[in-house]
């Protein structure tokens, strides 16, 4: 057990707490995206629209589609986090953790702002007999995401 | 008054803590590079943090690389943030709010 810390100065807590900001600012201020990060988290997102579509159409194999198109969503997020990890050796979550509960708000919102409309969209689209479109919809998953995604990094830095 | 926390009062432990806050966990490696300590220094520190329940480790390999990640508990955010608090107030004791109409 460590003993008591002799109270130290104001001037001496001013210090202490200013470098341990400063080293945190550099820290977090050298996070950044990964080169193609979007692109695989908008990728995910596209596919898994779609894959909503398609399991909600009357096509035979709607169901096996809505099955691949998850496992092609959950295995985007996983290689995201793996090259987010890799450029910056250091991993944030919306969820949890510096950006608090309001983070995880922000989180859930960009979700329902950037998913939801292609998903309804998409699928709309498909029960109406217009898988083009459908497709078409999906794929807007991947621009809206490759926007939410900046939008959150900078949030996230702003924050610090 | 809040109380500073001995096991987080040392300067380089309430760095390494510091950065820790800001992130759901980091590399060793980046860690050390960051506060550019030796890596002994920084594998002393952690240990006595973890042993206090404020930290955790987990061994990872990533592109054939073995890696150790360290992360803040749920203790330690708390820990972390309550020592800041102190030190704050312990600034802010140099410095009192002049009394309005006070000469």
């Amino acid at each position: 057990m460590e003993s008591a810390p002799s109270t130290p100065s104001p001037a001496d807590a001013a210090e202490d707490l200013a470098a341990a900001a400063a080293v945190r600012d550099a820290f977090v201020a050298r996070l950044a995206m990964p080169r193609g990060y979007s692109l695989v988290t908008g990728s995910g997102n596209a596919a898994l629209a779609y894959g909503i579509a398609l399991g909600n159409s009357t096509w035979r194999f709607g169901t096996v589609a809505f099955v691949l198109a998850l496992a092609v969503q959950v295995a985007a997020l996983a290689s995201a986090t793996r090259m987010f990890r890799a450029r910056n050796g250091a991993s944030v979550t919306g969820v949890s953790g510096f950006g608090g509960p309001r983070s995880t708000r922000v989180v859930v919102g960009l979700f329902i702002v950037v998913l939801v409309p292609c998903i309804v969209g998409a699928t709309w689209s498909m029960v109406a007999g217009f898988p083009v479109l459908s497709a078409l919809v999906a794929l807007c998953a991947l621009p809206a995401t490759a926007v939410a995604d900046r939008w959150w990094m900078a949030r996230y830095l702003d924050r610090r | 008054m809040t109380e500073l926390n001995p096991i987080i009062h040392a300067p380089l432990r309430l760095r390494l803590c510091a950065i820790l806050s800001a992130v759901e966990a980091a590399e060793f490696h980046t860690l050390r590079d960051s506060l550019q300590v030796a890596d002994s220094v920084l594998s002393k520190h952690a240990s006595a943090l973890a042993e206090a329940g404020y930290l955790t480790t987990r061994k990872e390999t990533i592109d054939g690389r073995r890696t150790t990640w360290i992360g803040l508990t749920r203790a330690g955010r708390r820990a972390v943030q309550e020592h800041m608090r102190a030190l704050e107030e312990l600034i802010g004791t140099a410095a009192p709010p002049a009394r309005p109409g006070a000469r």
